[in-house]
Parts: structure tokens; C-alpha cells; sequence
């Protein structure tokens, strides 16, 4: 079963925001005010119940995104119902990472899936907008690359591989792994700003995959898994969300989990600060072997010794 | 797995098992020979570090210590409760304690299959238990023993606490995918296989003792390896010398050397069974190409990131013959569910857009026609790491070249898809010499030139000439090649090919697939559109007298009727760990020269 390798399902469903104790004692937010909120279209779509209504960029034989009708809404993996595409959310092939705004707009990178037929290179830093109202989806920014004079790379297939959305600064931070080789590590992280649509910041010369904004550790702070590795790494952010000073190594996945070398999908902040961490497999390819296996890794941060501690594997 | 297939094909072909040590030795040769021309040619300072060497799932020593274990797997597996106790170093309530254990019935749950059959168990291990292991309140424990036992066809760690007083149970729990610490028997296994490589010796320029694995640092012999892709248990005995550390990744279920490979001592990235095999071919055969030079035949070949392994600048008797031959696309699609399928490429495990696999090397090995050594083959095999199980894939591409000047560009599955509904559409890449610009069909008992690019379909109203040809190249001259239609009369099982043929024009000055291609083609079309028509239409170009690219994408249907399978694998059980038998559908024509 091919399943798309950087795919990420979400139910739709609102975090609450936590507090935890800081070292220094006082109480900070360990997560950012989770804002986002429901597609408008979700409420009306044809055929669909709302309550059990997911979005999913990871169905098997529908490419781009998709809404389902979740037989147990809880189980991303339950039973499908009834689903519903608008006619332009294949338009960019098959999807892979998401996010949601406060309006409700979905913010989607494009991903191959088993080839590249439908996902040609050059559309693959692509981050595409689909409205909130009318549904319809169309390209939002074509980030630039490093890739040099352009050129079409053979050995790599992706280009944007995360999203995350910002709801302090309503901005998006998108990581994207274009043009890069096995010898050359010329991705980027890249900050932007939803309502001009421009680029605020970038962290070039690295390949960043999953990322996230959380304040686990007392402030907040942009944590990204890298693709060539298991590692977690954290930038800190400065009042308007752009970047400040050098990578952090937070913690590393090596030699954890069934396989000991997954790279960081995803990374979920919860609201105690804990980071729930996706795990998998990634080898700049496009192998989709069946039920492709992922880990779900959680770690803590411990404020007194400063550092993070594994909480479970599972 | 691999031996499995290796075995299967050796029937396929019609040779025999007692050349499996010719052909290793021809294997091992081919494959160093391969990484050894390079580094002649292109010496860089990067080469000049140690890197891997090249030989891979080196078979274990045939000696006392080896043909023991194996005896004793024999032994264990012919009981009732397959499972070979843990007996050095125990006292008489570790002993009990075991046996207490297996009269559990959660304890021994998985010692067979839902068969009945047995899988290979083993006690690794009996300890004093911890608190840990125990509820809190636990206050006497000093009765109480956890034992830990592996399941090597499952690759499944079994750990129970067991009260010796009581002659009971505590508590069981089985963990999937998990290894306990292995015992002093499987260390020093894992040493002898290590210390008796002759890779390690190549590597470390000396025959180590198994003490030299001793790391100082941890005071331990072995480190922790996973064997990811064969669900295998294994370690790997490593040794130092100067700044490096060569990890020997030692396969303890096959007993067998995986590889080895450098690292920085210090370097905390363990070498695995994947990071090496990925390593290995990326190094050897992703990044440059290698010379095959046999018999009267030389070429290169290379793996590329999705057009599988290319070969180029074929010679036959110093005469070009093939510019380059790949694989394209590998189609599949399933009848039972419109449209649905997959358009897969093959090629490098890293940095590629292949969807299926290369992890271990490209071989060569010898062909055989009635007993007699006629050719050599040279193949490549790509893996989804799940397979056999549904929805993964195993592909093979062989090459062949005779003695004679005839040869073969050869495709097929080894299963096992989504569905015994699937079709299987390769489309092969063929740029035949410059000087090779005819091309003709057999048809109204003559030999009729194709004028101008176009495609045609093989079937039951195709004509053949009384020899079997159905195709004609030439260089205008009386020299050329006839092209024969797989109609499964080659020997390896195949029922024959219902291909597509397309001839497309040669242009030197533009890219039409001579670099590697994207994917050309979609999974489910059924008819003639598999992607090379996108180099013909609409206006088909005038071919006489051109250089041109030949085409070719056969139709095979799979088949999972026991008896008849088709393009499909299936797991079973032998000497208790888990093995997969293949039925390969192998296709592709076969070139025959005249006036060569």
C-alpha cells in the first residue's frame, strides 16, 4: 500500500493553551494560543456530516485533498463515509502537509507520492491557499530556492515538506528541501507573512522537515526536525516571529523507536508542553511501502535540569 | 529472502546448485572488480579514506562452531516446544525458572505459527528480577527471575517474571520488533563470523582475534545493530584502528556478515543493516559507473535515480552495439478497481525518485544452455521493504550476454502487488548503436521497413518468420540484429510478453530520455499510451537511415492460483525464521546477430 511518505491527516479539533512552570518561576504559555478554526465550507459540503467530517491529504486513491466522513471521528484510520473534493483541490497533484488559519483558510504544500507524474519539481515549493468560504484552491506564494540556475535535480523529488501556522503573529513558517542533493544541503525554513504575502524571514542551507512553535523550554521558539537526520533542533524567535541567532539541538531521535532512524514528520506541541513527535523514514526518495511505519515519540522538558526528557514511544 | 531468490532463479534457468559457490566467487569478483575499476580511474581524496568494501551477506563460516548451532536449531525445532534453552552459566533455579516459562501458555503464545508450525525460540537470557519489573509494593523478591526469550521468525521479544517458590507466573509481555541483550553463546557467534571474514581482513588489513573486538571505551564486544529491512537479529562486533571504528554487521538468524563499515570513533550513529546497504550502493553504484568487461562483451552500468540500473557503451568484438538500455517506468495497474495502480520508478535507495528500491548489489553470473557455459547475466533486483506482504513490490532487471553475440534485455516481477488482479507494463529503453538506423517487421513473408516513428502491438495475429524473429535491425549494410518476441520460449517461466513496440527517432540534440527520465507514463492505461507515444505523436517523424530508440513494454497478467502463480511471492517457514518463495514473470526479447 503506497502511502504518501511526508502525508499528514488531521482531524479538525481545537488545542487548548496550557501553562507550565518555568526554571526561573514564572508562568509562561507552553503553547501558543491555538487559533485556527474550522474551514466555513466544512459546514456545507454535500453528503457531509460536520461532526464527522476530516480533512485528509493521504487518501489512497484520491489525489490533493479530500474531505472524509469518518466512520469514528476519533480514528483518522476508521471507516470512510461519504467524501467531497472541489474540483480544483487536485490541481496541484497529491498534497502533503497543512495547516489552518484563523479564518479558516487551509494552507497545503504539494508532495509526490510513488512518482512524479502528477507533482512536477518545478511546482513543488509551491504553498497553495484554499478558501475558506468558496473552497477553492489556489497558489498562494512560489517560494524561491537555492536550487543553482534553476536546475531540475533528479536526485531530489520534494520541495516543501512542512507548514505551521503562527497565530501571534498570523504568519505561516514553512520548511521546504528543494534543490537539494547528497551532497548539497540547500533547503531553507521560511517565514511569511499570510496577509501581504511576503517572505519576513528565511534560515537558508538547511533541510528542515517537521516544525512548530512552542515555549516548552520558558520561550518561544521555532523546533524543526531536520530530513538528513533524527535530530530536533529550535531557533529562537524575536517579536515578529522572524528569526534569532544559530540552531539549537534540542534532542535527537537516533536510535529510538522500531527502526532507530526516523526523521521528524511532524511536531505537535501539547498543552502541558510536552512535544509529540512524528517519526518516520525518509530517504529523499519515494518509496511507500505498506502501512508505512510511524512513531509517535513524546517528549518533555525538564526545567530544573534543562533538558529533554523521552516520555514514551508508541 | 535473497537466497531464496537466487535458488529459484538457478531452477528457472536450468543450472544447478552445485555451482552456488562458483557463482558466488564470479559475484563477489564482479561486484569488487566493479568499485575497484573506479577507484583506478577516479582516485579522489574522498576515496582515499576507508570506505566500505563491496561484498555483501558474506555466508558464514562451514566450521565446528557454526555446523553446532545449526544442529542445535535442529534439535530445538523438532520439539514441542520449539525453543533452545538457555544452559551456560545458570544455576538450577535459572534452569527452573525457564522451565516454568514455557509451561505458560501466554509465555510460549507465538513459539509456532497459526499452523502449527514451529518458529526458532530462544532463552537469551535469565535474571534476578529487579524492582522495576514489579509492582511497588513488591517487597520479596528475591524468588523471583525475569526471563527473556527471542522469537526469530517473529522477531519478537518474550519477557516474563516467574516465581521459582511458587512455580508460577507473575506477569508476560511480548514485544514486537524488540530484542533482549543476546547471551554469551550468540556473542561469541557473532565474534567467530566477524573475526572470519575475510571482508574484515580486507578491511583491517590483518585477521583480527576476537579479542581485538573488545572496545575499550564500553568493555563491550559488540554493538547494538538493527537488521531494519530483514527484521533479522544482529550485532556488530567492532574494531578499532587508529581514529576509526569497522563495524561488522554480523545477521544472527542467518547467520552471516552483512557488511562492514567505517566510522569515526566517537561517532554516534549506529551502522545498521539499512545505512549500510544504503551506504554500499550509494558509494559503489549511484554516483559513478562501473566497468564490466567479460568474455568478448565490455560496457558500464550504473543505477540511476529512477530509470533502474543502465548499462551503456556496449561492445560486442570492440563493436558498438548499444548506446545505453534502462528502464524507464514499471506500470501496474488492477483491473478490479478502475484506475487504480501505480507508475513506479526504480533505482537508487537515496536521493532518488525511485518508489521501489536498490539495497543490494547488482550481480553477474554465469548463463547456461545444455550444460554448457554460454554467457553471463547481469542483474539488479529493487525491494519495497514490507515485501512480501500486499501492496509491496520486488522487481528484477537481468541483462543477458552470449558468447555468441546475442543478448537479452530482460524484465520482471517478483510480486507481490495489491492484488492477484494486477498487470504488470515495464517499459524498457533501448538507443541501439548510431550506425543501426533500419528497421523493419516481418510481415507478408518479407521484411517491410518502418518508415516512419510509430508502435505495434505483439498478439496472436503477429507474423515470425520460421526462426521466431520478428523484427529486423540493420545498418543498411547486411549487418545488424534480428529482435526475437518472448513467446516464452526462453526457459525462466515467462508466458510470453503481448508487447508494445515503439520506434522513436534518435535526436542528438535534444533530450528524449538519454539522461534520466521522470516518470512517462501514467499506472492504468490499457492500450498503446504507456509514455514512449509522447516521442512520436502527433506528427510522427521519417526513421530510414536514423538513429533510433526502441521502446518495448510487455503485458503480464499475475496469478496467485496456487500451482500457478505468476509475478508473486509468498512467505513460508524453514528451520523456524521466515523465508519467501518466488514466482518470478520475467519478459523482454532477445537480439540475435547476423553478419555480426
Amino acid at each position: 500500500m503506497k502511502i504518501l511518505s511526508a502525508a499528514f491527516f488531521a482531524l479538525l479539533y481545537i488545542n487548548n493553551i496550557g501553562f507550565a512552570q518555568s526554571s526561573a518561576g514564572q508562568t509562561v504559555p507552553v503553547n501558543p494560543p491555538d487559533c485556527k478554526n474550522n474551514p466555513i465550507f466544512m459546514y456545507n459540503l454535500p453528503g457531509i456530516n460536520p461532526a464527522k467530517a476530516a480533512i485528509s491529504t493521504s487518501e489512497k486513491k484520491q489525489k490533493g485533498l479530500v474531505v472524509v466522513e469518518l466512520q469514528t471521528p476519533a480514528d483518522p484510520n476508521s471507516a470512510r463515509g461519504n467524501t467531497y473534493q472541489h474540483p480544483s483541490w487536485d490541481d496541484a497533484g497529491y498534497l502533503g502537509a497543512f495547516a489552518l488559519d484563523y479564518d479558516g483558510n487551509i494552507f497545503a504544500v504539494p508532495s509526490p507520492m510513488v512518482s512524479v507524474l502528477y507533482n512536477p519539481q518545478e511546482s513543488q515549493n509551491i504553498i497553495y491557499r484554499i478558501d475558506t468560504k468558496n473552497a477553492e484552491m489556489k497558489p498562494f506564494i512560489n517560494l524561491p530556492h537555492n536550487a543553482p540556475n534553476n536546475n531540475y535535480n533528479v536526485q531530489n523529488p520534494f520541495g516543501l515538506i512542512g507548514i505551521f501556522y503562527d497565530c501571534d503573529n498570523h504568519s505561516l513558517y514553512a520548511s521546504s528541501v528543494f534543490g537539494s542533493d547528497e551532497q548539497k544541503e540547500i533547503g531553507k525554513i521560511v517565514h511569511i507573512d499570510i496577509q501581504t504575502k511576503q517572505i519576513l524571514d528565511e534560515f537558508q542551507n538547511i533541510d528542515p522537515f517537521g516544525l512548530a512553535i512552542a515555549r516548552s523550554t520558558g520561550e518561544k521558539r521555532l523546533f524543526f526536525g531536520k530530513a538528513r537526520t533524527g535530530e530536533v533542533f529550535s531557533l529562537a524567535l524575536d517579536s515578529n516571529g522572524n528569526f534569532a541567532g544559530q540552531p539549537r539541538l534540542e534532542f535527537s531521535l537516533e536510535g529510538l523507536g522500531p527502526r532507530g532512524d526516523d526523521r521528524v514528520r511532524r511536531i505537535k506541541p501539547l498543552a502541558n508542553g510536552d512535544l509529540q513527535v512524528y517519526g518516520l523514514e525518509f530517504y529523499y526518495n519515494l518509496t511507500a511501502p505498506t502501512e508505512k511505519p510511524e512513531t509517535l515519540y513524546v517528549f518533555s522538558y525538564n526545567m530544573m535540569q534543562q533538558k529533554w526528557v523521552l516520555r514514551s514511544i508508541n | 529472502m535473497f537466497t531464496v531468490f537466487v535458488n529459484r532463479f538457478f531452477l528457472m534457468t536450468g543450472k544447478i546448485y552445485a555451482k552456488q559457490f562458483w557463482f558466488l566467487a564470479l559475484y563477489l569478483t564482479a561486484c569488487l572488480a566493479a568499485c575497484t575499476a573506479n577507484k583506478q580511474t577516479a582516485a579522489t581524496a574522498q576515496e582515499k579514506q576507508p570506505v566500505y568494501t563491496q561484498t555483501t551477506l558474506e555466508a558464514a563460516p562451514g566450521d565446528s562452531l557454526i555446523i553446532k548451532r545449526k544442529k542445535l536449531i535442529d534439535g530445538a525445532l523438532k520439539q514441542n516446544k520449539p525453543v533452545i534453552l538457555l544452559t551456560d552459566n545458570v544455576d538450577e533455579k535459572q534452569i527452573f525458572a525457564q522451565h516454568i516459562a514455557l509451561q505458560n501458555n501466554a509465555f510460549a503464545q507465538y513459539m509456532r505459527s497459526q499452523n502449527n508450525e514451529p518458529f526458532l525460540n530462544e532463552i537469551f537470557g535469565v535474571y534476578p528480577a529487579r524492582q522495576s519489573d514489579l509492582p511497588l509494593n513488591t517487597s520479596n523478591f528475591g524468588n523471583l527471575y525475569r526471563v527473556e526469550m527471542y522469537n526469530f521468525g517473529l522477531n519478537l521479544a518474550t519477557v516474563a517474571v516467574v516465581d521459582v517458590n511458587a512455580s508460577g507466573i507473575v506477569w508476560v509481555n511480548h514485544f514486537a520488533q524488540m530484542q533482549p541483550d543476546i547471551p554469551p553463546k550468540l556473542i561469541e557467534i557473532a565474534l567467530h563470523i566477524a573475526t572470519q571474514s575475510t571482508q574484515v581482513e580486507h578491511a583491517l588489513g590483518f585477521k583480527p582475534t576476537p579479542q581485538a573486538a573488545l572496545m575499550a571505551n564500553t568493555k563491550t564486544a559488540l554493538n547494538r545493530s538493527r537488521c531494519e529491512r530483514s527484521q533479522h537479529l544482529c550485532v556488530a562486533p567492532t574494531f578499532i584502528k587508529d581514529d576509526k571504528a569497522l563495524w561488522a554487521v554480523v545477521d544472527l538468524t542467518d547467520l552471516k556478515l552483512v557488511g562492514v563499515r567505517w566510522t569515526n570513533v566517537g561517532n554516534s550513529q549506529a551502522v545498521t543493516e539499512r545505512r549500510y546497504q544504503n551506504a554500499n550502493m550509494m558509494e559503489c553504484f549511484c554516483r559513478k559507473d562501473s566497468l564490466l568487461q567479460q568474455n568478448n562483451w565490455k560496457m558500464y552500468f550504473m543505477l540511476t535515480s529512477s530509470d533502474g540500473m543502465k548499462i551503456s557503451s556496449v561492445y560486442y568484438k570492440n563493436r558498438l552495439v548499444l548506446q545505453s538500455a534502462k528502464l524507464v517506468d514499471f506500470h501496474v495497474n488492477y483491473s478490479n478497481s478502475d484506475g487504480f495502480g501505480y507508475s513506479d520508478a526504480i533505482g537508487c535507495p537515496m536521493f532518488s525518485q525511485a518508489a521501489v528500491v536498490a539495497i543490494t548489489p547488482p550481480e553477474v553470473k554465469p548463463i547456461e544452455e545444455n550444460g554448457k557455459t554460454t554467457g553471463f547475466a547481469l542483474e539488479q533486483n529493487y525491494f519495497s521493504e514490507g515485501w512480501p506482504a500486499p501492496c509491496n513490490y520486488n522487481y528484477l532487471q537481468r541483462y543477458e550476454f552470449y558468447d555468441d553475440g546475442r543478448f537479452r534485455v530482460s524484465v520482471g516481477s517478483l510480486g507481490r502487488g495489491c492484488g492477484n488482479d494486477g498487470t504488470y507494463r515495464p517499459v524498457t529503453r533501448i538507443a541501439f548503436a548510431p550506425n543501426l538506423t533500419n528497421f523493419y517487421e516481418w510481415s507478408n513473408n518479407q521484411w517491410n521497413p518502418w518508415k516512419k516513428e510509430q508502435w505495434q502491438l505483439q498478439n496472436i495475429q503477429t507474423s515470425y518468420t520460421p526462426e521466431g524473429y520478428q523484427y529486423k535491425i540493420d545498418n543498411g549494410n547486411q549487418s545488424g540484429y534480428y529482435m526475437v518476441a518472448n513467446n516464452g520460449q526462453f526457459n525462466d517461466s515467462s508466458r510470453g510478453d503481448n508487447a508494445y513496440t515503439y520506434i522513436s527517432k534518435h535526436h542528438p540534440d535534444k533530450d528524449e530520455g538519454d539522461a534520466d527520465l521522470v516518470t512517462i507514463g501514467p499506472c492504468c492505461n490499457t492500450d498503446y499510451r504507456q509514455g514512449p507515444e509522447k516521442f512520436i505523436e502527433p506528427n510522427p517523424e521519417p526513421l530510414e537511415n536514423e538513429p533510433f530508440i526502441l521502446w518495448y513494454v510487455p503485458q503480464i497478467k499475475n496469478d496467485d492460483t496456487p500451482g500457478k502463480e505468476y509475478c508473486w511471492a509468498q512467505s513460508y517457514l524453514e528451520d523456524g525464521v521466515v523465508k519467501v518463495k518466488t514466482y518470478p514473470c520475467m519478459s523482454g526479447p532477445m537480439f540475435i546477430p547476423f553478419k555480426p
